[in-house]
């Protein structure tokens, strides 16, 4: 009788460990899996940004939006000015532009006039 | 019944550290499904050339004299020298081997915004397809990166400068 109960408390235990044993095999998995996922994801995109102290004007990195102000301001022609002024106006709205385009305009503007 | 209950102990013990192996090769597995993969950085590396391109062409609001005469004119060899003008290298190092990269640069007069009065390209054009395919995972194809900027040129004229930079490196990024 008494060996009965004894060797079915053993097996109640042993159950417990499988059980334990299978949740900690299914955790590790789901964290490996995870963590391929993550991987897949690591990318250094257009929001890699040179500095972590960089703000969104002037001294930020868009040169083509800078050879472009510097072209407008650089310009003779008024008229070429209003249809520049224009494309800077369509850029800004279908794509952006990577910094503030009106603090940097002013920038550009000042620096052109200071020289 | 001492016997018996060391034998359980021993039992215990190669369980706890079995389940210390599992733990322990997981986590070696997860840190290297990480950090083994390696970063996708085309997109930056195409930037870069775009830049680098546009610096060429046009710098400090002056062009390039070596692309356009004192009359506002384009010249045509540099069409046949932009790499070595612009010091750019695409040479893959290996023979039989296709260059990684493309570009191409679009001069669009201001009159005609639509219709490119000078073009240059070099590097690898069979990536050029890749840039119009429209799916989510583009791990496969190459990186494309568009960008455009307006020119001064000598004679008043202003010019649409548009750079698509290409960066293929399917098989070492990705």
């Amino acid at each position: 009788m008494y060996n009965k109960i004894n060797s079915r408390g053993q097996v109640g235990e042993t159950l417990t460990w499988i059980i334990a044993t299978v949740i900690i095999l299914v955790l590790v998995l789901f964290f490996i899996f995870g963590a391929s996922l993550l991987a897949s994801t690591k990318s250094i995109s257009s929001e890699f940004r040179p500095s972590l102290s960089l703000t969104g004007h002037f001294i930020g990195t868009d040169p083509f939006l800078k050879k472009s102000l510097f072209t407008y301001v650089t310009l003779p022609s008024e008229s070429k000015k209003i249809i520049l002024d224009r494309e800077f106006q369509r850029l800004l709205s279908q794509e952006g532009f990577a910094i503030d385009f009106n603090e940097t305009k002013k920038e550009i503007i000042l620096r052109y006039n200071r020289r | 019944m001492k016997l018996q209950n060391k034998r359980g102990d021993k039992i215990l013990s190669v369980y706890w550290f079995a389940i210390l192996v599992i733990v322990a090769v997981g986590v070696v597995l997860m840190v290297n499904t990480f950090y083994g993969k390696g970063y996708d950085v085309r997109e930056v590396e195409a930037r870069i050339l775009a830049e680098k391109v546009a610096d060429c062409v046009y710098f400090g609001g002056e062009s390039n004299s070596l692309l356009l005469t004192p009359q506002g004119t384009f010249r045509e060899d540099f069409k046949d020298n932009f790499l070595s003008f612009c010091t750019l290298n695409f040479d893959p190092g290996k023979e039989f081997v296709r260059p990684e990269y493309y570009v191409e640069v679009n001069f669009f007069p201001d009159t005609n915004l639509r219709r490119s009065s000078f073009v240059l390209s070099e590097g690898n054009l069979n990536w050029k397809p890749d840039c119009e395919e429209k799916v989510a995972d583009r791990s496969k194809l190459a990186t494309c990166v568009e960008k455009e900027f307006f020119m001064n040129a000598p004679g008043g004229a202003v010019y649409l400068v548009k750079i698509l930079s290409i960066v293929g490196k399917v098989q070492e990024n990705v």
